[in-house]
């Protein structure tokens, strides 16, 4: 779709080891209109973080087609990093900075000038309660503050599209509520959030659009009401369940307490 | 000190931009990282003035090691291309062994990918980041060295010599830091991977044992007369060997006599480091992004061959045969399993064990020891004691891992005596790594010497196996890969490397003596043996209480 403002066309990616391949995409494609909240969902080594690596520039060895902002992720890789955010799993920072610092050098290394990252940085930090530690080391930090310091320093530089990666994992309850609001407000104003998580109340509540992966492909696409038709569930999580198989959660819980007791 | 450090750089600035870096981005990147190598430093005010301490003993050390080899030029101005080769040399030694030993980590550092990879860096700029950040730790090394030289040339050849000798060694360093990277660079173009990470492991191993031993050969030359002689001339192989770039170049300009040789020298010298930055950003950095993510992605090897090797019939029966209790024995296994696999630790040990062979051949060189002749002598001492080069080596390493928050598990396990954990960890250890290099070692003694020499060998064994459990019971034990490497704690093992020496001296000394005294050793080795039995016992048995607390 020429709108789109993500595409992705037979997306691939192996993992080689001489003879031996591990292939954990297999032929993803999607497109995302601008403005629209996805929620790309799947378990534990379905290829979610692969995907959102290779959408924002960190694996660039793959199969397949990606357009994200307008370019192409292999051809133009700078042009589409200028007009992305990123926020990673694990809270990777530089620990031995201050969040001004970081957040400085995040600023400038996207061509804000010193006065306006200084200005947008001590007002996001103080909208997320961390004004009084602005010149702290992150070293001192719990993980819910660094994990703030790294949603501010994926936005900061008013990206059209940010791509998270588990970005609640250690916040306090106000503070999801702050990002999720923050995520419906950005994409109310037309940027487009790609929003891989396990939490599913969230993505439920925020997601236009579900994505659901498994084992490398996508098996379902829709809205939550789309997707849910027809199905006896009551929330995303036990449509999670339902698509993925794996249903039989008290049986595997019985199991495992009972080799616990042997 | 960063904004003093970037202000040095800025004149550059123009070239780096040819060289294609955004520089704007280049100050950022690397003012960041040099502002938390400091802070890393700093730490708490006992830490910052060990740290301090250990930097100056370094710039001291090399300051030293550098007035030794401007004692060459007492022997005037005729030993000046001598001089300045086996200079030039040197530093282009160290800086490279430098380079493989420490600072590769920075190139390879793939810890910050997600902060700087989705951001709009190229990868030229990312390289250069990197390259100079190594460079201005590798300067320090080259400037210390050259302190005393340089002090020396003003002396005896005025202030403009000295400045060219100076150009000459910042000349130098780069074209060994460029030439490194360009090897380093050239892996990472055509592997990628789990096969990269392999390569350059073991790549780097040998590299360091090359250079150990060149390191060890230099001074050697510096006193061979015949050798000095032969540098009146310039020879056509002299074009190939970069430290004579420098020599014969700067040679001629002091001592007058400059002449078209000369200056097919001085071009190499000031063309080849430049040749070396057009080859890194313009051929070679293209895919250094690329490359970065490549090595970043995980551990795709199955172990689960190698996890059959490991566990094998072999090392259970070592297990078995070396250990008193389950833990000693889970210990054994679990530590040779993860010494077999951790790069970080092999590339630390490994060229400690390439190193005994380099020392043992060059002891026998210095001591002019004919191999027909040798089993009149009782030069078999240095070759059972050699391989006591590695203990040092094996028993510090072992308590360092990048992965060392991992060892929260030993503070979980409800074990009575954690001495029985590191007692076979170090068993492991000795095991793996120590007990191979002794025996090929010894091949060699009981070919020369016959078998008959077997009781001497037994009890110079008993004696090194004696020294490790001296040696781990004089310092505070702690579990294997449970503590973070500091430069702090490489200064204070310098010091334990010392001890160790003197310990090797008093146990040669000692089997000297009962040779010369002719004592029958079979009447000593159960005393060895009983002596050995209660320290070892005594470590097996280590309290909690004397733990070092994990992190």
């Amino acid at each position: 779709m020429s709108n789109s403002i993500i595409t992705i066309d037979n997306l691939s990616k192996s993992y080689r080891n001489g003879r031996t391949e591990k292939k954990v995409l297999h032929n993803i494609s999607l497109s995302v209109l601008p403005g629209q909240i996805i929620g790309y969902i799947g378990p534990n080594g379905a290829g979610k973080s692969t995907t959102v690596k290779i959408l924002a520039g960190i694996i660039s060895d793959f199969e397949g087609e990606a357009n994200v902002a307008g370019y192409d992720i292999r051809k133009e890789p700078l042009k589409v990093k200028e007009h992305i955010g990123y926020i990673p799993e694990n809270a990777s920072l530089y620990e031995t900075l201050t969040p001004m610092e970081f957040l400085q050098f995040v600023g400038q290394l996207h061509g804000m000038d010193l006065a306006r990252i200084e200005d947008k940085s001590s007002k996001l930090l103080g909208l997320f309660d961390l004004k009084q530690n602005a010149h702290d080391r992150m070293n001192t930090f719990s993980k819910g503050m660094k994990q703030k310091v790294l949603i501010i320093s994926g936005i900061i530089h008013n990206p059209d599209v940010i791509f998270m990666d588990e970005p609640l994992d250690g916040l306090d309850a106000n503070s999801v509520i702050v990002v999720k609001e923050i995520l419906m407000q950005l994409a109310r104003e037309g940027k487009t959030i790609f929003y891989s998580s396990h939490i599913m109340d969230v993505v439920e509540k925020i997601s236009d659009r579900i994505i659901l992966i498994n084992q490398g492909v996508v098996i379902a696409d829709g809205t939550y009401a789309e997707l849910s038709q027809g199905k006896e569930v009551n929330s995303l999580e036990q449509l999670f369940t339902v698509l993925t198989g794996k249903s039989d959660h008290s049986q595997r819980a019985g199991d495992i307490i009972d080799i616990l007791e042997q | 000190m960063v904004k003093f450090i970037l202000r040095l750089i800025r004149p550059f600035r123009k070239l780096l931009e040819w060289a294609g870096v955004n520089y704007q981005q280049f100050e950022v990147i690397l003012g960041a990282k040099l502002t938390m190598d400091n802070r890393k430093m700093l730490g708490n005010n006992s830490q910052k003035k060990t740290l301090k301490n250990a930097m100056l003993m370094q710039v001291f050390i090399y300051g030293i090691i550098g007035g030794f080899m401007s004692m060459m030029l007492m022997k005037g101005s005729s030993a000046l291309f001598f001089f300045t080769t086996i200079f030039f040399s040197f530093i282009m030694i160290m800086v490279i062994m430098g380079l493989i030993s420490e600072f590769n980590t920075i190139l390879f550092d793939t810890r910050d990918n997600s902060i700087l990879l989705p951001r709009p860096i190229t990868p030229r700029t990312l390289l250069f980041v990197r390259v100079m950040h190594i460079m201005i730790y590798l300067m320090l090394i080259s400037l210390s060295l050259s302190i005393i030289p340089l002090i020396t040339f003003a002396s005896m050849f005025g202030l403009a010599s000295m400045l060219l000798l100076l150009i000459d060694v910042i000349l130098i360093t780069l074209f060994s830091v460029f030439l490194t990277n360009i090897i380093y660079l050239l892996l990472m173009k055509f592997t990628t991977g789990e096969k990269l990470k392999d390569i350059i492991t073991y790549s780097q191993i040998v590299m360091t044992i090359i250079f150990m031993g060149a390191y060890q050969f230099m001074p050697r030359l510096a006193e061979n007369q015949s050798l000095i002689s032969s540098f009146n001339s310039v020879q056509w192989w002299m074009y190939l060997i970069p430290p004579f770039w420098m020599s014969a170049s700067i040679t001629p300009i002091v001592n007058g006599g400059f002449s078209i040789q000369s200056s097919g020298f001085l071009l190499l010298s000031v063309a080849m480091p430049l040749i070396g930055l057009w080859l890194v950003s313009s051929v070679l950095a293209k895919n250094f992004n690329q490359s970065l993510s490549a090595l970043d992605q995980g551990d795709t090897k199955s172990d689960k061959k190698k996890g059959k090797a490991e566990t094998s019939s072999l090392v259970n029966f070592l297990s078995r045969i070396c250990s008193y209790t389950t833990e000693e024995r889970v210990s054994f296994t679990t530590i040779w399993r993860i010494a077999n696999r951790d790069r970080k630790f092999k590339q630390a040990v490994y060229p400690a064990l390439g190193y005994v062979f380099i020392m043992i051949f060059i002891v026998f060189m210095n001591f002019h020891i004919s191999l027909s002749e040798i089993d009149k002598t009782k030069y078999f001492l240095i070759l059972i004691y050699a391989p006591t080069f590695i203990l040092n080596v094996l028993i510090y390493t072992i308590r360092y891992s990048e992965n060392f928050k991992a060892s929260w598990i030993y503070q979980t396990i409800p074990v009575q005596h954690p001495g029985q954990i590191i007692s076979g960890a170090f068993k492991a250890i000795f095991t793996q790594l120590f007990l191979p290099v002794f025996i090929v070692v010894n091949i060699a003694t009981f070919y020369f010497w016959g078998f008959s020499i077997i009781v001497d060998v037994v009890y110079g064994f008993l004696s090194i196996v004696l020294m490790a459990y001296l040696m781990l019971l004089t310092q505070p034990p702690a579990f294997p890969f449970s503590e973070e490497r500091s430069a702090e704690q490489s200064g204070r093992n310098v010091i334990k490397s010392l001890l160790m020496f003197f310990m090797m001296g008093a146990m040669i000394g000692m089997h000297y003596l009962f040779i010369r005294l002719k004592v029958n050793l079979i009447f000593v080795l159960p005393v060895i043996l009983l002596v050995l039995f209660l320290l070892s016992r005594k470590y097996r048995l280590t309290p909690w209480a004397k733990m070092v607390e994990v992190n």
